[in-house]
């Protein structure tokens, strides 16, 4: 069953947040519930059987629970072995292990298409794992027990498509008691979201689907494709930002503070600023995990003369591995490469501007174009991600 | 006339998010603000049929 997509589904998560609610308002068994309510939706969520490979095929459900088991058994031995010193290779063999079941999932099906080892949400999942690794490899966790693990790992509302929770976040509202107070601001902050969900993808994204895209995708031509682009774009945006509002609302409920996905995208005044707000914990993972460690590694090995040329090639690094995240088509790719050279032009022209003065950057003027011009370059790189053009 | 208009606006600027933050105003807009997406909801499924387009991130 895909997650916030029909009725049954909200009918059915009632009956895990009516009791959150009700477990919230007396200050007992919250956590507990949380797991509880985590086992039952999984057990709905994942009641597909998959042909893994011909002839063999497997409950969802066992897949995910299998990949859990081993990623802990994984991040606990990492754990043990790190506390007896810092060791670069294990490291390196750690994050592989991890990376490991998407690689395969995402890479062998290209050689044979009659193994499907991917199961609907597996990207995020590697995403928390890794985050667990890297945490364990900077010596900020220092121990990790069964169940916050596997509640932070498989917390319901965010399996299949986030927002990408960090675990050292997660255990700090896992270990808190909510106030009176505290539980009453959750529960608006998750009314509220939960309202904008419906707003953003049963009413939004669907009347843009219906009367906008379906129409332009359907007739060829330069005017469609332009009109297609706009689209699909704010198609895009109100179907994951009403997913993502569904989640974080549905979390507020357990009192679990997962971060929000977008902040007002379209208004970004340039390609920094709308990876600030588009994806945003998608963005940050790959900024503090990827970019960031690419550059202070080059800085500190002094692997090139000129510090911007690892910060670019820093921009190419993550978000290429961005767009080949997304799957391994070629325009996925060319979607990532094309945000990295923007990267890479915004800051030089940023950097040129500071020096010769060619404009006010804080005049209304300049921010209005600013923001046009940076809206339609992120259209055009989603309607490369669309494959429309292929 | 710029200056006032300036000065208009800063107005403006400070005094609405204050009116919207007064508890009562905002529970109001809040209220519709909910009553206007259930409108919308019951307008566009009143066939009965709740389902909705795939979601794109859902194959990643």
């Amino acid at each position: 069953m895909v997650p916030y997509t029909d009725i049954v589904y909200f009918a059915i998560s009632l009956n895990v947040l009516l009791p959150a609610f009700l477990f919230g308002w007396i200050k007992r068994l919250s956590k507990v519930w949380l797991v509880i309510a985590t086992g039952i939706m999984l057990v709905i969520q994942y009641n597909a059987v998959q042909i893994i490979l011909p002839g063999t095929s497997l409950l969802e459900l066992w897949l995910l629970l299998g990949y859990a088991a081993i990623e802990y058994g994984l991040a606990g031995l990492f754990l043990f072995l790190r506390k007896r010193g810092k060791n670069r290779p294990l490291f390196y063999g750690a994050v592989l292990l991890c990376l490991t079941p998407l690689l395969a999932g995402r890479f062998i099906p290209l050689v044979d298409p009659s193994y499907q080892l991917v199961f609907a949400g597996l990207s995020y999942l590697t995403f928390r794992c890794l985050d667990v690794i890297l945490g364990i490899h900077d010596g900020q966790i220092i121990s990790l027990a069964p169940i916050p693990y596997l509640a932070f790992l498989l917390f319901f509302p965010t399996i299949s498509s986030g927002p990408i929770d960090r675990y050292q976040r997660f255990t700090q509202d896992w270990k808190h008691e909510r106030t009176w107070k505290e539980f009453l601001i959750d529960l608006d902050g998750a009314v509220h979201r939960i309202f904008t969900g419906f707003l953003y993808k049963f009413i939004l994204a669907a009347l843009i689907k219906t009367h906008w895209l379906d129409v332009a995708a359907a007739h060829p031509g330069f005017l469609s494709n332009w009109s297609y682009m706009y689209a699909y774009s704010l198609y895009l945006f109100f179907d994951f930002a009403g997913y993502s509002a569904f989640a974080v609302g549905f979390s507020y409920v357990f009192g679990i503070h997962i971060p929000e996905n977008f902040n007002r995208p379209f208004l970004a005044h340039n390609m920094r600023d709308f990876w600030n707000r588009w994806h945003i914990s998608l963005s940050t993972f790959f900024r503090d995990q990827i970019y960031n460690r690419f550059v202070f590694a080059a800085l500190k090995g002094r692997w090139f003369k000129n510090k911007y040329i690892a910060s670019y090639l820093g921009f190419l690094l993550s978000m290429g591995v961005m767009g080949i995240w997304h799957g391994t088509t070629w325009y996925y790719l060319v979607y990532g490469l094309y945000h990295g050279v923007l990267l890479i032009l915004s800051d030089l022209v940023e950097r040129t501007n500071k020096k010769k003065k060619w404009w006010n950057e804080k005049s209304f003027a300049f921010r209005a174009v600013s923001i046009l011009v940076t809206f339609h370059l992120v259209c055009f790189g989603l309607l490369i991600f669309s494959g429309h053009l292929g | 006339m710029k200056e006032k208009a300036i000065i208009m606006w800063n107005h403006y600027r400070t005094a609405i998010p204050a009116f919207l933050a007064i508890p009562w105003v905002r529970g109001i807009l809040l209220m519709l603000y909910y009553l206007a997406i259930m409108a919308g909801l019951l307008y566009l499924y009143r066939n009965g049929d709740f389902s909705t387009p795939p979601f794109v991130y859902q194959g990643f």
